[in-house]
């Protein structure tokens, strides 16, 4: 006898389903937090790309640097999903990160504040 | 903490975090997209991932609660030699997504709690987050229309803003208008830095 909303009927599994992609893996190679600024490779190697890789290498390449949230969301893809596929991306050589090294805690430093301030007037 | 790598320093962007939050309808989604330079992207992220205990999924029982949707804006602006990415964070204000507040204050330049005057209760939460984290805040009241005008000391009161906190008044649907919130909290922020770098650190335990 089968009844709806038996065990086998797991509502739950909607939210996992994405994790599909990325084979169940759930802890990416990467750190990538939400703000960091990644681009497609100029020189990228010459190899098939699984669909969704494919996917989400095509948002980071249009145009400038993207986000890890602005590449998830333009992609459709839940945050944590894309981090693991950017991260086969960046060990596979199909993306880079796109941020000035050596630059550490922007966020409260007096100089670039400044300038900032002065950029936002001219927005 | 492994530092970035880069390929190419003339494409570099340093990306600058401003978090906005605020109560359900306070106007987070629309200012993000008032003053952002591509139309808002919603993010989903799954509750999970940061790894909610049990008695937090307990007794949540609607299925949307799983996910939480995130609005995401950028501003590029010139700072040769290079180029900052100011990105906007509209963060769902309610409480039980403390965990992402976190995240998402973390390293950012500050944050906007947008207040509607009918609903002021709905920012408590996030102003007591911020002004606990010692984080550089604002609050901007989201005029909207047929709501009820308030003085500015009317509005302190009712949400214990302490008077080093800056408050205005802004339109959420207007570019000027979030611009202007903007160049608040950087300026803000900014003399919020300043003060750091003069001051020895004891300030910083001093109880509000």
């Amino acid at each position: 006898m089968t009844t709806e909303g038996s065990a086998w009927r797991n509502e739950a599994l909607g939210a996992v389903r994405p994790y599909a992609l990325v084979c169940g893996r759930v802890t990416p190679t990467h750190e990538l937090a939400r703000h960091a600024l990644l681009q497609a490779s100029a020189d990228p190697p010459a190899m098939l790309l699984q669909p969704h890789h494919a996917q989400v290498l095509d948002v980071c390449g249009q145009e400038g640097p993207r986000s890890v949230t602005e590449v998830a969301g333009r992609a459709g893809l839940p945050l944590q999903v894309v981090r693991i596929l950017l991260s086969d991306l960046i060990d596979d050589g199909y993306v880079v990160y796109a941020m000035p090294v050596g630059i550490r805690n922007a966020e409260c430093d007096v100089n670039i504040l400044e300038r900032v301030l002065a950029a936002l007037h001219h927005i | 903490m492994r530092p970035y790598t880069t390929s190419d320093t003339d494409t570099a962007v340093l990306p600058l975090k401003v978090v906005i939050s605020g109560g359900f309808g306070a106007g987070k989604t629309t200012f993000v997209g008032a003053v952002s330079e591509i139309p808002p992207v919603r993010t989903e992220e799954d509750l999970t991932q940061a790894g909610v205990g049990t008695d937090h999924l307990r007794g949540v029982e609607q299925k949307t609660a799983t996910t939480v949707a995130l609005d995401f804006g950028r501003i590029t602006l010139p700072l040769p030699p290079i180029r900052v990415q100011l990105q906007l964070f509209g963060t769902p204000g309610q409480d039980r997504f403390w965990f992402m507040w976190d995240d998402l204050a973390r390293g950012s330049i500050g944050a906007i709690v947008l207040a509607d005057t009918r609903r002021l209760g709905d920012c408590f939460a996030a102003v007591e987050f911020y002004e606990q984290r010692g984080q550089p805040f604002i609050v901007a009241v989201n005029e909207f229309d047929g709501a009820h005008r308030y003085t500015e000391q009317q509005i302190r009161d009712a949400i214990q803003l302490s008077e080093h906190v800056p408050l205005i008044s802004c339109d959420a649907r207007l570019r000027a208008s979030t611009r202007q919130v903007l160049i608040t909290l950087v300026r803000h922020a900014r003399e919020r830095a300043l003060a750091h770098a003069s001051s020895a650190p004891t300030r910083e335990s001093q109880e509000a």
